[in-house]
């Protein structure tokens, strides 16, 4: 590795270490008290009394329920007569800008509404309940515009213009149609001639839909002023990004914003429910200051099912047209990718991550891809979730590889064993990056055991077993997904009072995946502690805590590396006292198991707590960490599955999954034992149910009390199904790889997104292998799409033998 | 109009619309906030409470109906010193991440146990398929019902709670067996 990592000297990287905290499956969630007795508050609990206030207004959205329309005139009259505040574009600081990605936007349409349901007008209310009344009393007449859904549609010249220039964010089409910009091009070796040369060549093209996060919690802000300083309690990952933003949007200093997550302060910073990636900015944030402001009280604003579906982000439909190129011994040669990302009405130039997975994933030579995202109406803003892009880009590439090992004849794990990018020495191909760390072949080779593959698999299209109309297949899948990206450095605090009190100051939080206990076990551990009863923790509070970045991207855990120096700062500050009171050098002082001790001789000791009692006044630590630029920062799997499919009625069930993660070094157990279930089973919506829809006619008259043509079909947990407690699958094996990431606190890596990341397709191969090989090309896989296969397997009975005669070249 | 129900054993009266929502009234009224809401079309379940005793989604019932009734929430289900075998399951067997769901969850298997302690895996399926969870993939929840199930049948009920003064996070979790 040609980056030399970084070492507190706490950071304890040999793999056989015996710690106290880490790793330890009897340590519980911190929070689970709390949330068990329905003690936790989240966003939409807080109340007046909360915050010190005896008022409180309400706060919600008109959106837009057309995809692509002028706004031709608003009328607030009623509304205002009746009582309540409203905003516009108009009544907002001109220019003021507010978002992220390439395109930012006034909070409040303008002039011109680019997906359905972009908010047009804001209310608040003195109660809850008025805020319904105060939006029906605005008035907002739209001139409809001819609107396009599909991004190969929205690039040719006749689409309507959403972008300047060709729908593609950040550039355009040229005279010849060549895109200009905006665009991602790499290229390693000869492409052409290594496809030319090929044994094997396979071309084909696979999508996904445009899906939604569905939290169960709905986005949300309080936001109140005390004289010139702005507080706003958001349900968010990102308190740094949202401070900055408010700070902007109204021209003061960022230290006169304090954002935190829930209510900040002890141990309540992480109370923002699930986050999916979908909780960083956001309008309501700033909507809800300008009529804080205006009203003189604070304003609550929290989504609604619709306005949280169709106004706040999702994952971007992402399609991809490949060529592959193998040797009949397996080996491959050649991949040729061209993707399409539709990133939405206001998306930004996303699409680069997803081809990564690939380049990364799979060892070959030669490789080339194009990726172009493009502005359609059909939804608000592609984004993060659960990953940025590589949730889509991993069905994808599995299905391709999968089809390539097919076509090939070869079994499916011996194709990944030969070709995926794995230990010793892996490095990002394209940049010339070496990997932190890599879980492969071990976690493949641990998870294809766990299953029993040799036993399960009966070969291409033929499934495990028939009975009667049910028929069970077996499928499997890699995933190599890049863990975020080194953000600014990560900075945290560790404070230790005279009385022994250790608090942990963080601005990480913590939306369920279980931070607010990792980053107290961290420093727990890096100062000997066996026990986390006396560590407090005040997490995601810009007052309190100092930046950390986003939580978001599985890299918390990483980002909270720096709580090894400050435990490293804070041993600096206090050692020298201890020393004198032990007759010792400090240089020679350590924590271990409750106590600091003299490494020249263990016996000359003295409790934490009686050394903590030497200090006259708290004393806190310092850290900062900044994860190296020129590595490559990989997180590695597999996932094995077994789906029955009943072929009379085309329902599909999940039997099993088998999944094995390098998680680097396993910090808290069973948050991230969980966190890979939870994430495995979320995968069954992605490959099954999960499609955000809108009614495709164009201009056609409008039904009265619905919607127009163009608009929502599914906002609501009704018809955008997510997994039931039906859908979980009879076993679900979870597999944490210890695979030491030296440039992580205790060598972990994290975890997060790489539990979706791949579930879909391990599942959806594993239903191929049921229905005679059927190759499935678009997510979700719909009952339609079952009957498909099982009419196709029908008429073909070979069907696994019969498409395996290759495309030779 | 003035509206009086009994809310966990307290008497609740206040004015309220004729419009308003049961799930609002216990929010908003009563202030508490552990059910919590996360629809607006009776899917989700987070909302879930006992209206004399049987599962009701708060949010499809107004506080009108329930006028002169008893509604248990989750707050209710255990006292201020203790937990109900059901809280102390999912703590024990971490039945849930983000949490925003668990009351709802809780408040559908007390339930189920109250008129079945011994309910096998499709039963346990059926009483919680009206609520929804994100985080989890449910089988941590399945697995804190079993385990509620078996506690309730044998006797071991109410938790003292010892649980609660031992502070959240420390390593050996809630009193009761080592883990
Ligand atoms: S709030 Fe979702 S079911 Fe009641
Ligand atoms: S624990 Fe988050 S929704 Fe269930």
């Amino acid at each position: 590795m040609s980056s030399k990592p970084q070492s507190s000297g706490l950071n304890n990287l040999d793999p056989n270490a015996k710690f106290n905290l880490v790793g330890n499956q009897a340590v519980t969630r911190r929070d689970i008290y709390a949330k068990v007795t329905g003690q936790r508050k989240y966003t939409p609990d807080i109340g007046p009394g909360d915050i010190g206030r005896s008022t409180m207004w309400y706060a919600g959205f008109l959106v837009a329920p057309h995809p692509h329309a002028r706004v031709t005139s608003i009328d607030v009259s009623a509304a205002q007569a009746a009582g309540y505040v409203t905003l516009v574009e108009s009544d907002l600081p001109v220019g003021a800008l507010f978002g992220i990605g390439a395109r930012a936007y006034p909070p409040l349409v303008s002039s011109e509404v680019l997906y359905p349901g972009q908010p047009v007008a804001a209310v608040a209310a003195p109660t809850a309940n008025e805020v319904v009344d105060a939006l029906n009393l605005i008035k907002v007449e739209y001139e409809q515009l001819p609107y396009v859904f599909d991004a190969q549609e929205a690039l040719q010249a006749s689409a309507p213009q959403l972008w300047p220039g060709g729908n593609v964010p950040g550039g355009g089409v040229g005279e010849n149609g060549a895109v200009t910009s905006g665009t991602l091009t790499l290229n390693l070796g000869d492409v052409d001639t290594a496809l030319a040369n090929a044994d094997v060549v396979y071309e084909d093209t696979f999508g996904t839909s445009i899906q939604q996060h569905f939290e169960i919690f709905p986005r949300g802000a309080v936001a109140y002023w005390s004289g010139g300083q702005l507080t706003v309690n958001a349900s968010t990952q990102f308190a740094w990004a949202v401070q900055q933003q408010l700070a902007a949007y109204f021209a003061i200093p960022a230290t006169d914003v304090r954002v935190s997550t829930s209510l900040g302060g002890y141990e309540d910073g992480g109370a923002l429910g699930n986050g999916l990636g979908n909780k960083s900015t956001g309008e309501e944030y700033v909507l809800a200051a300008v009529l804080a402001q205006k009203i003189g009280a604070p304003v609550k604003f929290v989504h609604t099912r619709l306005t949280h579906a169709r106004t706040t982000t999702n994952r971007w439909p992402l399609s991809a047209t490949f060529r592959l190129g193998a040797m009949n011994d397996g080996t491959l040669v050649a991949i040729d990718g061209i993707y399409t990302a539709n990133v939405g009405g206001r998306g930004g130039a996303q699409g680069a991550d997803a081809v990564g997975d690939f380049y990364n994933a799979y060892n070959c030579p030669n490789m080339r891809f194009y990726s172009i995202p493009v502005t359609t109406d059909a939804y608000s803003n592609g984004a993060a979730m659960r990953s940025v892009g590589e949730e889509q880009g991993h069905f994808l590439m599995e299905s391709a590889i999968d089809e390539l090992a097919h076509k090939l004849n070869m079994d499916p794990v011996q194709f990944r064993l030969k070709n995926m990018r794995q230990a010793p020495n892996p490095v990002e191909p394209f940049a010339n990056l070496p990997y932190t760390t890599i879980a492969q072949p071990q976690a493949l080779q641990e998870a294809m055991q766990a299953f029993g593959w040799s036993n399960l698999w009966k070969g291409w299209g033929v499934p495990s077993s028939v009975n009667g109309t049910k028929r069970v297949g077996v499928g499997m899948c890699i995933q190599n997904a890049s863990k975020g990206s080194p953000f600014p450095p990560s900075t945290s605090q560790v404070q230790v009072d005279p009385d022994g009190t250790v608090t942990v100051y963080i601005g990480l939080t913590d939306h369920g995946a279980g931070g607010n206990t990792t980053f107290p076990l961290i420093a727990s551990e890096a100062l000997g502690l066996t026990s986390m009863a006396n560590v407090k923790l005040i997490q995601s509070d810009t007052m309190y805590t100092t930046n950390a970045s986003v939580t978001a991207g599985s890299q918390s855990t990483h980002n909270s590396h720096s709580l090894l120096y400050a435990v490293e700062d804070l041993k600096n500050q206090w050692f020298p006292i201890v020393a004198s009171k032990l007759n010792a050098n400090a240089n020679n002082l350590a924590f271990g198991n409750d106590t600091i001790y003299d490494t020249t001789n263990p016996s000359n000791s003295i409790s934490f707590n009686d050394a903590a009692a030497l200090l006259t006044s708290s004393i806190k630590g310092f850290g900062v960490w900044q994860i190296p630029f020129n590595v490559a920062y990989r997180s590695t799997g597999a996932r094995f599955a077994q789906v029955e499919v009943d072929t009379e009625t085309a329902v599909v069930h999940v039997i099993s999954h088998t999944f094995a993660l390098g998680l680097g070094r396993t910090i808290f157990y069973k948050g991230a034992i969980h966190q890979m279930m939870g994430g495995s089973v979320m995968g069954i919506g992605s490959a099954f149910f999960e499609e955000l829809l809108n009614d495709p006619s164009q201009n056609v008259t409008v039904t009265p009390g619905f919607p127009s043509s163009g608009s929502w079909l599914n906002p609501n947990f009704h018809d955008y199904q997510i997994p039931t407690i039906y859908e979980n699958p009879d076993s679900a094996n979870v597999i944490p790889v210890e695979n030491i990431d030296p440039t992580g606190p205790f060598g972990a890596t994290g975890i997060g997104e790489n539990c979706i990341i791949a579930a879909d397709i391990s599942f959806i191969n594993a239903l191929s292998n049921a229905l005679g090989g059927y190759r499935f090309h678009k997510t979700p896989i719909r009952i339609e799409d079952v009957v498909e296969a099982i009419q196709w397997m029908n008429s073909n009975p070979n069907g696994a033998s019969s498409t395996s005669s290759s495309t030779t070249s | 109009m003035r509206v009086q129900m009994e809310i966990n054993g307290i008497r609740t009266e206040s004015n309220t619309d004729a419009t308003t929502l049961l799930s609002d009234f216990i929010r908003e009224e009563a202030g508490l906030t552990g059910t919590h809401a996360g629809c607006d079309t009776s899917n989700c379940g987070a909302c879930t409470v006992l209206l004399d005793g049987r599962v009701v989604k708060s949010c499809t019932v107004l506080a009108v109906q329930a006028a002169g009734r008893k509604v248990t929430t989750i707050e209710g289900l255990g006292d201020a010193n203790d937990l109900s075998p059901v809280q102390y399951a999912f703590w024990k067997k971490h039945g849930l991440q983000c949490g925003f769901c668990t009351p709802g969850m809780i408040v559908s298997a007390y339930a189920l146990l109250q008129r079945n302690p011994d309910p096998d895996e499709e039963e346990i399926r059926n009483a919680l398929a009206g609520n929804l969870c994100r985080c989890t993939g449910y089988v941590k929840i399945v697995e804190s019902v079993r385990y509620a199930a078996k506690l309730t049948r044998e006797g071991k009920t109410p938790f003292r709670a010892a649980a609660r003064r031992r502070k959240e996070g420390e390593i050996h979790g809630p009193p009761g067996e080592s883990l």
